[in-house]
């Protein structure tokens, strides 16, 4: 198990300031497809029930509606289950000296990067749409030296405060490093 | 024809085989990857909990069946009589 207290190659002195997920909306949606997938057989018994009794009777038709139900109901609670993994799994740990992204892609799929603060040099934040601006819930994104965006935490929540942490996190970084070099690079 | 409707019942044992080895994939992914806290370990175990439920439910309307009753389709198909005679 991750331990939250044991960081992948933990750096000397290193203190976790924040960890971020998804905000909660985004499971609470699939949780509502999910509760609507729940109740859809109810509909459906009450529509057979309602045009043909007889079909509770039959010996064919009985056990194939227990066994598909049974069926149903398991593969519907298990594919939540594997939706809620993909919403917890997927974690940006925000630390004093690194920011780690851990995104699990699917099963068997599970992809660790890291970035030092340091090499940061621009931080965005974005909140589009109605329901993220009322939820106060966006994208944060990460650009280093190279050419490649790098970072991007999606749909996470108070988009603007994690880009002022990160931003603080670089200039106090860039501070303590000028003075270990005992250069002043600005 | 004739045939058992267990084979109906076989069938749904081949999907529950199915479904049992990613219902362990996905406790495996929850408990090796999961942060080290309550929120992990509890939702684990209301999930295991709800399955067991429901593979319980399933259990007591599917015992209810007498699944070595015999059917009988297209009954009267393939018998040897000439029409309009």
């Amino acid at each position: 198990m991750l331990s939250i207290y044991r960081l992948p190659n933990k750096l000397p002195g290193e203190i976790i300031i924040k960890i971020v997920r998804r905000d909660f909306f985004i499971l609470f949606k699939r949780m509502i497809v999910f509760m609507l997938m729940a109740v859809l057989p109810f509909a459906f018994f009450y529509l057979m029930i309602t045009t043909n009794l007889g079909l509770l009777e039959s010996e064919i038709i009985y056990p194939i509606i227990v066994l598909s139900t049974s069926a149903y109901y398991l593969f519907t609670w298990l594919f939540f289950f594997f939706s809620f993994i993909d919403y917890y799994l997927d974690v940006w740990i925000i630390t004093d000296k690194r920011i780690i992204d851990i995104q699990q892609r699917g099963f068997f799929s599970r992809i660790i990067s890291e970035l030092k603060i340091f090499r940061i040099q621009d931080v965005t934040s974005e909140i589009q749409g109605a329901i993220p601006t009322l939820l106060k819930y966006g994208e944060v994104f990460i650009q280093t030296a190279g050419t490649d965006q790098r970072f991007k935490f999606h749909e996470v929540p108070d988009p603007n405060g994690i880009r002022d942490i990160i931003i603080k996190l670089i200039q106090k970084n860039r501070k303590e490093q000028s003075q270990e070099t005992g250069l002043d690079t600005f | 024809m004739t045939f058992s409707i267990s084979i109906f019942l076989y069938i749904f044992w081949v999907f529950l085989a199915l479904w049992f080895v990613f219902f362990v994939i996905a406790i495996y992914h929850m408990l090796n990857f999961g942060a080290k806290n309550f929120l992990t370990v509890s939702t684990t175990i209301i999930f295991v909990g709800i399955a067991i439920i429901i593979l319980m439910t399933s259990s007591f309307y599917i015992n209810q069946i007498d699944w070595n009753t015999n059917v009988e389709i297209l009954e009267g198909l393939f018998d040897n009589q000439v029409p309009f005679q």
